[in-house]
């Protein structure tokens, strides 16, 4: 063995051990059905952006797993050392087009998958990765006289590689969708081509400074609750199911729970308690408690995990959010660097912020502002030849005491 | 605005570590296994597969006829994990005859074969390939059934 393979080894050794150690693999169903719960993801970004039509908002962010061992891939071959990737980025533009008229732009992109070396743009893609694509897109349109808003798009689904170990899947899949609120009550639905595929009724209850709400009081303590219908298919027979999402604000728009029920028959499927300490949600703390279940072997698992928020990264561990979007990743360190802000008027704020952060702008009067001839000025500036004079106003006092006259 | 200035700065270096590190990465992890593997047992080697948890499924990785004392070619696949692998194996025995008897016109002929070839395949469980090259040689064991391995 060469000196500098054994270098390399050494350098690597530490860190491979203490993650690889904790670390659970992916399954290759997980990352199959990943396009799924993208898809569900950006439209549920959709329906949340336009609660508030008149706003412009930017997302990007990626996953980063420096280590091979951290995210492995198994399949029924055995446990495959790689990388599970998510790149997204998301884009809301607003234009005001008369006084109460909003028109709207969205475009949700992500990339994600699995392959055998990380990657920024340009995958290896290796025999046992999936790289996948989901881009949606559409325009919305809001009425601030009647507080309505009506928005449609597109959503693509396309599979840019997939291995041998993955199930066969449509490399380009179309979907359309349509959101509609009114008031504080949205529906948003999406269709394959004619077939249906989910129906999410939501009742946003709770008061948002940002939107025009009270800052405190009892209406910022009324639940947020969303109800969506999907359409699901296991083992060639019709399984819908119905999640029921409820987000309340426990303290001061500080403190928030959310749990998350299956229905007819999965039940309980996560909860989580969440710290914003300020509501413009620039920063977070959350700590979850996650069902796992797997029918096939029917048997299931609590598990809890944390995770914190900030401008620019995000980091968890076994964390609820994570399990759901990244192939039911857990038993490892999840670190996303990522950017949002959303702003409207002066108001910036993170993702579904409550209100705007303290960082904004403020004109402040000065006081005794001196007159607009200074007199530091010189008094003929017209000739450059001209002696130039300083005349000083006021007196200038100096102390002179016993400690500087020395 | 010097704020801005600095956080710029910082978005900057968050930026190139990031479009690094995928590139750096590649310096000490493979995400290909070169496998070479030397025979040094009485047997005749026919290939090496990684084969499913299961056992019913295989993807055949060396696909040499490797005799003995003879190393086959470097095969370059991009299995890095934990995988099960099969080593199939063929052998000359000298137990006995296989003879064939054909009746024709009252008169018999027989054809036989004293040599019978003896396939064997050896299963390793939860082998760890790292990646880069991996060289093997394969022994006869001890106790004289089977094969013994070892990474070099």
């Amino acid at each position: 063995m060469s000196l500098f393979r054994s270098i390399k080894i050494a350098l690597v050794a530490i860190p491979l051990a203490l993650t690889s150690a904790l670390a659970d693999a992916v399954d290759v169903d997980a990352v199959a059905s990943g396009g799924y719960w993208t898809r569900d993801e950006q439209l549920r970004d959709v329906g949340d952006l336009l609660l508030f039509g008149k706003m412009s908002f930017v997302d990007i962010g990626m996953n980063y797993a420096p280590l091979p061992t951290q995210i492995p891939l198994k399949s029924k071959f055995g446990e495959h050392n790689g990388f599970a990737v998510r790149h997204h980025f998301s884009l809301m533009a607003s234009h005001q087009i008369s006084q109460n008229n909003y028109l709207s732009a969205l475009l949700l992109f992500e990339r994600s998958g699995w392959d055998g070396e990380d990657f920024l743009f340009f995958p290896k893609y290796t025999d046992f990765g999936l790289i996948r694509s989901v881009t949606t897109w559409g325009l919305g349109y809001t009425n601030t006289t009647v507080d309505y808003s009506v928005a449609a798009g597109m959503q693509h689904q396309n599979v840019e590689f997939v291995g041998d170990v993955f199930p066969a899947e449509n490399d380009s899949l179309l979907y359309t969708w349509a959101n509609l609120r009114f008031g504080r009550i949205s529906a948003q639905t999406e269709f394959h081509r004619t077939h249906f595929r989910m129906l999410r009724l939501s009742v946003d209850l709770e008061d948002r400074e940002l939107f025009g709400g009270a800052s405190s009081g009892l209406w910022t303590y009324m639940p947020n609750i969303d109800a969506t219908i999907y359409k699901r298919e296991l083992e060639g027979f019709d399984e819908d199911f119905v999640r029921v999402n409820w987000e309340q604000n426990l303290f001061a728009q500080i403190l928030y729970a959310e749990v998350s029920f299956d229905f007819p028959d999965d039940g309980f499927h996560s909860a989580a308690l969440k710290l914003y300490p300020e509501p413009s949600r620039l920063f977070s703390v959350e700590f979850t408690c996650l069902r796992r279940r797997a029918m096939a072997d029917n048997w299931d698992d609590l598990m809890f995990g944390w995770a914190f928020e900030m401008p620019l990264v995000r980091v968890g561990y076994n964390s609820a959010y994570e399990y759901d979007h990244l192939f039911h990743a857990k038993g490892t360190w999840f670190v996303e660097l990522q950017f949002n802000m959303g702003s409207f008027g002066d108001a910036l704020f993170a993702k579904n912020g409550r209100k705007s952060t303290p960082l904004q702008t403020r004109d402040v009067k000065r006081k005794n502002t001196p007159d607009k001839k200074s007199e530091l000025i010189p008094l003929d500036s017209q000739s450059a030849n001209a002696p130039k004079t300083i005349t000083a106003k006021g007196i200038r006092y100096e102390k002179s005491g016993s400690e500087g006259g020395k | 605005m010097k704020a801005f200035k600095n956080l710029s700065v910082l978005c900057a270096l968050l930026a190139c570590c990031v479009v690094l590190s995928g590139c750096l990465s590649h310096w000490f992890v493979d995400s290909s296994t070169r496998l070479q593997i030397e025979n040094k047992s009485s047997k005749t080697i026919t290939g090496v597969d990684i084969v499913s948890d299961d056992g019913t499924e295989y993807i055949p990785w060396v696909q040499d006829t490797i005799r003995p004392g003879e190393k086959s070619r470097v095969y370059e696949e991009d299995w890095v994990g934990t995988f099960n692998i099969r080593v199939r194996t063929i052998e000359r025995s000298t137990m006995g005859c296989a003879c064939d008897h054909l009746e024709a016109k009252e008169e018999i002929f027989s054809t036989c074969f004293c040599s019978v070839y003896i396939n064997d395949a050896y299963t390793v469980e939860d082998l760890e390939f790292s990646g880069g090259s991996e060289y093997v040689v394969f022994s006869d064991s001890e106790n004289g059934h089977g094969l013994h391995y070892e990474f070099k």
